[in-house]
C-alpha cells in the first residue's frame, strides 16, 4: 500500500512544482514593468532577479527528487546531494535577501521600513530552510547508508 | 577483512549455486552477493543453515585476513 501512496505523492509534488514554475516564470518577467515606476524598489530588483533564478534552480533539483519518489527508490545518494544542492542553493538565496537588505537600507532612507521588514523576514526564512535542508540530507544520508547495510545483510 | 570461502566449500561438496540457494532459502542474488564478498552482514540463521547444508563450521566459510 505504501509504495502506491508514495508514488502519487511524486506525481503530485511534480505536478505542483511544475505549475509554480510556469506560473514563476511570467511573474518574474512583467515585474519590472509593474515597478516602473518606483526606481527605489526597482533598485532592489537586481538581486530579487538572481534569487529568482536560484528559486527555479531549487524546484529543478526537487523536480530530480520527485522523479526517484514516482520510481519508489528515495533512499539514494543522488537525493542526498540534492538536498545539499539544494540547501546550499537556500542560504545563497538567504545571503542575497541579506544584501538586498543592506541596500535597502542604505539608500533608501530607511522610509520603506516594512519592505525592510520583509526582507529580513525572507533572508531569515531562507536561512532556516537552508538549515532544514542541510540537516534532512544528513538524515536522508544516514537512512541510505542503514538501507544499504540492511540491503546487504543476507 | 573478513573473507567468504563459500566457492572452495561449495566446490568440496559438489553443490551449485542454484541447489545451495534453494537449500538455505535464500535468492540466488543474495548467494551471489555473499560469495562475491558484496555483502555487508550476514544472518546467523543463514550461516546456520549454510552450515547445515554444506555440514561445516562457519570457520570453513569464513575466514580473517589483515588488510595490508
Amino acid at each position: 500500500m505504501f509504495p502506491i501512496e508514495m508514488n502519487k505523492m511524486g506525481k503530485i509534488l511534480k505536478t505542483i512544482v511544475i505549475i509554480g514554475i510556469v506560473f514563476a516564470i511570467p511573474c518574474i518577467l512583467l515585474v519590472p514593468f509593474l515597478l516602473s515606476n518606483n526606481y527605489s524598489v526597482l533598485y532592489s530588483m537586481i538581486i530579487v532577479y538572481p534569487n529568482g533564478g536560484l528559486m527555479v534552480a531549487i524546484a529543478f533539483q526537487f523536480l530530480k527528487m520527485f522523479d526517484s519518489l514516482e520510481k519508489n527508490n528515495p533512499f539514494t545518494k543522488e537525493n542526498v546531494k540534492i538536498l545539499q544542492k539544494t540547501g546550499r542553493l537556500s542560504f545563497g538565496m538567504s545571503l542575497l535577501w541579506l544584501m538586498d537588505l543592506f541596500i535597502m537600507i542604505a539608500l533608501i532612507h530607511n522610509t520603506y521600513i516594512n519592505y525592510i521588514l520583509v526582507l529580513l523576514f525572507l533572508f531569515i526564512l531562507f536561512f532556516g530552510v537552508g538549515i532544514a535542508l542541510w540537516t534532512l540530507s544528513l538524515l536522508l544520508q544516514q537512512a541510505t547508508e542503514y538501507k544499504e547495510e540492511n540491503d546487504l545483510t543476507i | 577483512m573478513i573473507i567468504v570461502n563459500l566457492d572452495v566449500m561449495m566446490a568440496k561438496r559438489k553443490i551449485s549455486s542454484n541447489e545451495l540457494a534453494d537449500k538455505v532459502g535464500i535468492t540466488q542474488a543474495n548467494l551471489s552477493i555473499l560469495k562475491t564478498g558484496k555483502g555487508k552482514a550476514i544472518r546467523f540463521s543463514t550461516l546456520e543453515k549454510i552450515c547445515e547444508v554444506l555440514d561445516c563450521k562457519p570457520g570453513d566459510i569464513l575466514d580473517y585476513q589483515k588488510e595490508k
